[in-house]
C-alpha cells in the first residue's frame, strides 16, 4: 500500500442528480485508504488547479477529511488553491502539517463548545449580506445550519466544517455541513434506537433518518429526562430545500441519497473504503424559490405532519 | 429571550438546559411564566420542541394556567404553534397508567 497520494480536482462538481458528488466523493475517499493502514503516516497532496465549479460539499469535504488526516498524524498538501472559492481559506500552513486554518465562509464547528447560533448566522450572512429578512434566503439557510449543526452535537458528537456562499450566476444560494462523526447508520445503533435494526444498510438508515418524528436518540439516556429529540431538524432541512425547488444531497457512511423537487430521490453506495465517516448534507436551493419565511416554514411543518394551527391561542399574549 | 439567547434560538441543547435548569423549577413552584419573545427573530424546531414542546407534553395543564408567551412575530408563534401540536400528538401517544 503506498503512503502517498495526489487528488487532482475535477473542474466541476455540478449538485443536479447527486451523480458528480456522489464521485467526487468517492475519489476523495481515497485518501482514506492511505491514512486506514496500520502505521503510514500518509500524506495526500490535492490540486485544485482545475477547479472551476464546486459545490460546497466539496469544499467542505476536503476541510473535513484533511482536519482529519493531519490530526491522525498525516500531511496534507493543498496546491494551487488561492483563488477557488472556499479552498482558498485553507491556510497554507496546512502544507507542512500544522493546523488547519479556515476563514469565513468556511467554518469549523465545534460540536462541544461552538457556539451554534453565531456560526449559522455568520453562514446565512455569506448567502445574504443585507441579514435577515422575512423574505429571502437568510432565515432558510439560517435555520438549516442551526439544525444541522444541532445534529452533530446531539448525534454526531463530532465537529463539523460548513460552507454557504451564494452562486450569482446560477442564482443559487448554497451550503454544506460534514462531520466525521458516527455516521446515521452507527447513532441509531449506538443510541438503541428502536426506529433501526442494526442489521439494515446504510441506505435504508439514511431514509430513515429523513423520516420526520425519527430521533436516533429517542432511547438514548439524557441527563434531564427522556429524548428532547423529536426528529424534525433533517426532515425540515430537505423540506425547505425542495420547496424553494433546490436541490438536496445526503451522505452517510456509504450511503447518498440525492432529491429534487417533483422527482423520485436517487440513491446509491459509494464505492471506496468505508464511505464518508459521519454524514455530510449539501442543499443548493434558487434564491428566487426562497420567498416569504413564514409561508414556507408552515409549508415544510404541514408537509411533515405538524400543523400549526394550534388551540391554544389563549397562550399567545 | 432575546435578552437570553439572542435574535436566533437555535441550540436544542440550550432549549433543553433552559426547560430542566430554569423553566420546570418555577412551574414547581406553581409560578407564572411570561415568554418575551421581543427582538426573537428566528429558532429551530430543535430548540423549540425541546423546550416547549417537552414543556407542554410533560406538564400540559400547568402550561395552560401558567404560561405565556407575548411579543411573538408570526414565525416565533408558527414555531410555538408547532411544539405545541407535538406535544398534543406525543401526548395522544403516551398511554396511561
Amino acid at each position: 500500500m503506498p503512503n502517498s497520494l495526489r487528488l487532482t480536482l475535477p473542474a466541476q462538481v455540478r449538485e443536479a442528480g447527486g451523480t458528480d458528488l456522489s464521485a467526487f466523493i468517492d475519489m476523495v475517499l481515497e485518501g482514506e485508504l492511505i491514512f486506514e493502514a496500520d502505521g503510514t503516516r500518509g500524506e495526500v497532496t490535492v490540486d485544485c488547479a482545475n477547479v472551476e465549479l464546486h459545490t460546497p460539499a466539496c469544499v467542505v469535504a476536503i476541510a473535513a477529511l484533511a482536519d482529519r488526516w493531519i490530526a491522525g498524524g498525516g500531511r496534507v498538501l493543498l496546491l494551487n488553491q488561492a483563488d477557488k472559492t472556499g479552498y482558498a481559506a485553507f491556510d497554507p500552513r496546512s502544507q507542512t502539517g500544522g493546523p488547519l486554518f479556515v476563514a469565513p465562509p468556511l467554518f469549523e464547528f465545534d460540536w462541544a463548545t461552538g457556539k451554534l447560533e453565531t456560526i449559522a448566522s455568520a453562514l446565512a450572512s455569506a448567502c445574504a449580506p443585507a441579514g435577515y429578512e422575512p423574505r429571502g434566503p437568510y432565515p432558510v439557510v439560517q435555520y438549516c445550519c442551526g439544525e444541522l449543526f444541532s445534529n452533530c452535537r446531539q448525534h454526531a458528537r463530532a465537529n463539523a466544517f460548513a460552507f454557504a456562499d451564494f452562486d450569482a450566476e446560477r442564482d443559487l444560494v448554497r451550503f454544506a455541513v460534514a462531520d466525521c462523526g458516527s455516521g446515521l447508520k452507527q447513532s441509531f445503533v449506538q443510541n438503541e434506537s428502536p426506529h433501526v435494526h442494526p442489521s439494515v444498510d446504510d441506505v435504508d438508515a439514511v431514509k430513515i433518518a429523513l423520516k420526520p418524528g425519527i430521533s436516533s436518540t429517542t432511547r438514548a439516556r439524557h441527563p434531564y429526562s427522556r429524548s428532547p429529540n423529536y426528529g424534525v431538524g433533517l426532515s425540515m432541512v430537505r423540506e425547505f430545500t425542495l420547496l424553494a425547488g433546490g436541490h438536496f444531497f445526503i451522505q452517510s457512511r456509504r450511503a447518498w441519497l440525492y432529491e429534487t423537487a417533483g422527482r423520485l430521490p436517487s440513491q446509491g453506495n459509494c464505492q471506496v473504503s468505508a464511505g464518508w465517516p459521519g454524514t455530510l448534507v449539501n442543499a443548493a436551493m434558487p434564491k428566487v424559490g426562497c420567498g416569504e419565511y413564514l409561508d414556507m416554514l408552515r409549508s415544510a411543518h404541514r408537509a411533515l405532519g405538524l400543523t400549526d394551527d394550534t388551540p391554544e391561542d389563549k397562550l399567545f399574549g | 429571550m432575546a435578552k437570553r439567547f439572542g435574535s436566533f434560538l437555535g441550540d436544542g441543547d440550550a432549549g433543553n438546559s433552559f426547560r430542566c435548569e430554569e423553566i420546570e423549577p418555577l412551574l414547581d413552584r406553581e409560578e407564572e411564566i411570561v415568554f418575551d419573545f421581543g427582538g426573537v427573530e428566528n429558532l429551530t424546531d430543535s430548540f423549540c420542541n425541546a423546550c416547549f414542546a417537552n414543556l407542554a407534553a410533560e406538564r400540559p395543564d400547568t402550561v395552560k394556567s401558567n404560561v405565556r408567551f407575548i411579543n411573538c412575530s408570526p414565525v416565533v408563534q408558527a414555531f410555538l404553534s408547532s411544539a405545541l401540536n407535538l406535544a398534543r400528538i406525543r401526548l395522544k401517544q403516551t398511554p396511561t397508567r
